[in-house]
């Protein structure tokens, strides 16, 4: 179970999101939580309660776009697609991070 | 665009629940869909989608919060709260709805009534740059006077001009009087009207000598030729002279501003006939008109105003011998034009009456904020407990304010609202009871302008009463405010303020209305100079003569309809003049002959002037002081004999002994001989001084247009059916018009004052009732909170006396502060009333003493119930019930 580290990630939950869609498909919300898990080797697990919140607050701010479309098993379901302010939005996010996540790193080899 | 999104998604809650829920359940159903891929039986899979989904609701709160605005809903709910406590206590609320109502209806009203007369639009043709050229002394220019302007003015497009007659129409049914005005053919092409049937004037219709041309209104066409589409070219019988009907006016069509001299609506117009060559000023100073144009495109009001001025100085330098020389001044240097815009022309004095009303409608408003202030502020200190509970819950101080905001929010709304309805009717009722008719004011209707301002008003009202509720009913102390006990303290302080506040308002508004009610009384109670009972007075108009010409038959031919007039039995006397008592007359000038003044000159006062048959002082019954009334034998072309009143006398320092003195009349004619002197008369309105006054015999002038008086004890109806018969069988063609009793013409002239009497009066009255309800609620919520203090200052032996000095004395201390703010103001404000009221008196100090009775009166009447339960408390069962 990752409940720790869960809660850590949420502050970077739109980062993860807007990376996901930024291969420029639209996806609906299970299936960028999926990939999400699958690409950190289900280190990652992403909760509804914060995943849906995020994507219709990420909608709001216009970095995504959604809409309703028929999916493969007969039920509609909501698609996100990145908009080029959610690209922008990425870039500054992944900068910083990485920023971080590198600061962190030569922080723990040198100390 | 996203703002307004999240303020639509908040009332469609539902249909966005909706999408929630579907795209959860999509989610659910994928992940079912992989445990069981995974190989997972029904159950367990069930189980572990369940436990991966986790809580649903909190991620639909989580969704709905990204997608509507988060303080909307919530104050949403505060205002569904605020309904149900409004709701709760729905008597109080009630009456805070009534007061707001009053408050903000009556201002809806005014403004609606100050927009007619200054923001709607004129019904005319580029309306916004009509102006109307004055002259100097506020008179109106002449007919020669607007030729010289037609032909040199570079700043106006276009002049035209109206003036109104009386004229008489025969050869169709009952001779009947009509109400005509006549004006050159640019009148209608000016204001943008064109005729509903056949055609407006042309040019050639203003030339003289030709049958005038006429052009009726619709709904003289209506009422008296039955809307008939071929009177067209018909012709008509107007003062004995045939004139051709060209025209029938649209139904919408009105120019009839009694400001600007058009009295009454317009039955037909008739094209002037404008002499070319007439000498330029003879005396009087040809006819005086409207003057109506329209400003070039981009010409100011300022660069207009300095041609017209121009073209004035032109006049008196070319024809600077015209210019008479009136009440010993010489015209001719205080001879000028301006231009004043169409629209305040229009509104001309009712200006004053309006910031009258607003004044007193905003006083009365501002009182019913503090008195819905200080109900609210009792309810806010009664509710300490739930702002208490609310608080511990979790409430900030903000959100409380806010709910208390929004709950007055919801009272200023219903009342706008109900204001807002009782606005139309109180617009209506205004204008009825208006003293002077008043189209412009007449066309006032709601709009969207008027709901707009009533919208504002009544928040700016619930900013006003709400904050301090707010702020006080807010604060809470974690020990008192829970406990069942109320402190009492500043709450109570900032309702007495606001009582006081209400008093000092009412006390000003009661002030206002004694100024004004004192005027009426003054101009009532002052002797009239003559005695107005029993008499008839009615208008007549000789046939075939010309307005307010000299006509030296026209006084035999009245004398003849006299003779038959007091041939009836029971008219005691009768007589006619060009100006009774209270209604306008000629004003000249008199020397006398041999009276000089320090320079050597001949002495020279202005006098009205009135031409008046033998009986005229026997019919008024204004008493003889010396001398001689005028004979039947007073006759001849020329003017012989003259009688004057006491004041004409008074300033020339003379006394009875200015009987047998001359009147001087110039090197030409011969002087007239004055062979009486009678009392004063009021003549000029309800204005208390005397003017001099000179008489002249109508056997030797008179006039075609003139008053009939008759004297009788017979009811009035019964005497005007008898008259006109007699008038009828000396000559069938005379019409009568304009009749009314002198009662009624006096009471005529008191419209205006006892107008401005009856709504200030109304307003203070309104004011004084919602300071007496304010007081009585301070009052009875005092006694009910200190009910047991009460009961044990009994139980320990104090009188009732001394319990009601206790609670009153606070109350009372308030009370007589706000009497003494009222009072000052009232003082301070005495000359702005008195201007705007057009009112001469000062007021008395009995006047002022018996606005403090008054307002004493209703303080012990509003505190008297309250005092009486607290006064009759029974100790024992008061204590027990603690």
């Amino acid at each position: 179970m990752g409940g720790p580290r869960k809660d850590q990630l949420l502050g970077r939950l739109d980062l993860l999101v807007l990376r996901t869609l930024s291969t420029g498909r639209s996806m609906h919300g299970y299936a960028i939580a999926e990939r999400i898990e699958q690409l950190s080797a289900n280190v990652l697990q992403v909760g509804e309660g914060s995943l849906y919140p995020a994507l219709h607050r990420m909608d709001e701010a216009g970095w995504i776009r959604s809409e309703w479309a028929p999916s493969g098993n007969n039920r509609r379901a909501r698609y996100y697609r990145i908009t080029a302010a959610g690209r922008r939005q990425l870039a500054d996010e992944q900068a910083e991070w990485l920023r971080a996540a590198d600061a962190i790193t030569r922080v723990l080899r040198l100390a | 665009m996203r703002f307004l999104l999240r303020l639509l998604n908040v009332l469609r809650a539902e249909r966005l629940d909706r999408d929630f829920d579907d795209e959860l359940e999509f989610h659910r159903q994928m992940r079912l869909r992989r445990a069981r891929e995974q190989g997972l039986d029904p159950a367990e899979a069930e189980w572990e989608t369940r436990r991966r989904m986790g809580n649903q609701s909190l991620a639909k709160e989580g969704m709905r919060d990204a997608r509507v605005l988060g303080w909307l809903v919530s104050s949403l709910q505060d205002l569904r709260h605020g309904v149900v406590l409004l709701r709760r206590d729905a008597g109080i609320s009630a009456l805070i709805v009534l007061v707001l109502a009053v408050g903000i209806g009556g201002n809806a009203a005014i403004f609606t009534l100050l927009k007619a007369a200054f923001l709607d639009p004129l019904p005319y043709r580029d309306a916004g740059r009509m102006v109307t050229v004055m002259e100097s002394t506020g008179w109106i220019p002449s007919v020669s006077e607007f030729l010289e302007i037609r032909a040199r003015t570079r700043s106006l497009d276009d002049v035209a001009f109206a003036e109104h007659v009386d004229m008489q129409l025969t050869g169709a049914g009952e001779p009947a009087r009509v109400f005509a005005a006549r004006v050159s053919a640019s009148f209608f092409p000016l204001l943008g009207a064109n005729a509903s049937l056949g055609r407006t004037f042309f040019e050639e219709d203003n030339r003289p000598g030709r049958a005038p041309a006429v052009i009726l209104s619709d709904s003289f066409w209506r009422s008296r030729f039955a809307a008939d589409p071929g009177i067209v070219g018909r012709t008509l019988r107007l003062d004995d002279q045939p004139a051709q009907v060209v025209g029938v006016l649209p139904p919408g069509f009105h120019f009839d501003y009694p400001t600007l001299g058009i009295a009454e609506p317009v039955d037909v117009y008739v094209a002037y006939p404008i002499e070319p060559s007439a000498p330029f000023f003879s005396s009087p100073r040809g006819v005086p008109v409207s003057v109506i144009g329209r400003l070039r495109e981009g010409v100011t009001l300022g660069q207009a105003g300095a041609d017209i001025r121009d073209i004035a100085r032109a006049i008196v330098r070319e024809h600077h011998a015209g210019f008479p020389n009136l009440y010993g001044l010489d015209t001719a240097s205080h001879f000028t034009l301006s231009v004043l815009p169409l629209r305040d022309a229009i509104v001309g004095t009712q200006r004053s009456l309006l910031w009258l009303l607003l004044g007193g409608v905003g006083v009365l408003l501002l009182i019913a904020c503090a008195n819905t202030a200080q109900l609210l502020l009792a309810r806010a200190l009664r509710r300490g407990r739930e702002v208490a509970i609310r608080s511990a819950l979790g409430a900030s101080r903000p959100r409380l304010i806010r709910q208390f905001l929004l709950e007055g929010l919801v009272l200023a709304a219903c009342g706008g609202a109900a204001g807002l309805v009782g606005a139309s009717w109180i617009v209506r009722l205004l204008v009825a009871i208006l003293p002077v008719r008043s189209p412009l004011l007449a066309s006032a209707h709601l709009d969207v302008r008027a709901v707009g301002f009533t919208l504002a008003i009544s928040l700016v009202s619930a900013i006003i009463f709400a904050t301090l509720p707010a702020v006080k009913g807010s604060r809470w102390m974690p020990g008192p405010s829970l406990t069942a006990r109320i402190a009492i303290g500043e709450g109570n302080r900032w309702r007495h303020a606001m009582i006081a506040l209400e008093g000092a308002l009412s006390v000003f508004l009661l002030c206002g209305a004694g100024l004004v009610a004192q005027n009426l009384w003054t101009l009532i109670s002052t002797p009239m100079g003559f005695d107005a009972n029993h008499l008839l007075a009615m208008r007549l108009k000789l046939p075939g003569t010309h307005n307010d010409s000299v006509d030296h038959k026209a006084g035999l031919a009245f004398q003849e309809y006299l003779d038959r007039i007091a041939a009836i039995p029971g008219v005691e006397s009768a007589a006619t003049a060009t100006g009774p008592p209270l209604r306008p007359a000629r004003i000249g000038n008199a020397e006398l002959v041999g009276v000089t003044d320090t320079n050597g000159q001949l002495k020279t006062i202005w006098s009205n002037n009135h031409l008046v048959s033998p009986d005229y002082f026997r019919t008024m019954r204004i008493p003889l002081l010396a001398g001689r009334t005028f004979r039947r034998g007073d006759t001849g072309r020329t003017i012989t004999v003259a009688i004057v009143n006491e004041e004409f006398a008074r300033r020339f320092g003379l006394g009875a002994d200015i009987v047998g003195k001359q009147i001087d009349e110039g090197p030409k004619d011969p002087p007239i001989t004055i062979v009486g002197m009678v009392g004063n008369v009021r003549t000029r309105g309800l204005e208390t001084a005397a003017d001099p006054e000179v008489y002249i015999s109508s056997l030797q002038l008179d006039w075609g247009n003139v008053y009939l008086v008759v004297r009788s004890p017979l009811p009035p109806a019964q005497l005007l059916k008898q008259v006109k018969a007699a008038i009828g069988s000396a000559n069938p063609e005379q019409a009568v018009y304009g009749v009314l009793t002198m009662d009624d013409l006096i009471a005529d002239a008191v419209t205006e004052p006892r107008f401005d009497v009856f709504l200030i009066g109304v307003f203070a009255l309104l004011a004084v009732a919602m300071a007496a309800a304010g007081m009585y609620s301070v009052i009875s919520c005092l006694v009910s909170q200190r009910t047991s203090e009460i009961a044990i200052r009994m139980a320990l032996g104090a009188s009732r006396d001394a319990i009601v000095r206790t609670v009153l004395g606070t109350t009372l201390f308030w009370v007589v502060a706000g009497l003494a703010c009222g009072l000052g103001l009232g003082l301070a404000a005495r000359s702005t009333v008195r201007s705007l009221s057009s009112s001469e008196v000062q007021g008395s100090p009995w006047m002022y003493a018996l606005v403090v009775l008054f307002f004493f009166a209703v303080t012990m009447v509003a505190a008297w119930p309250p005092m009486r339960r607290a006064s009759r408390l029974d100790p024992s069962v008061a204590l027990r019930c603690e």
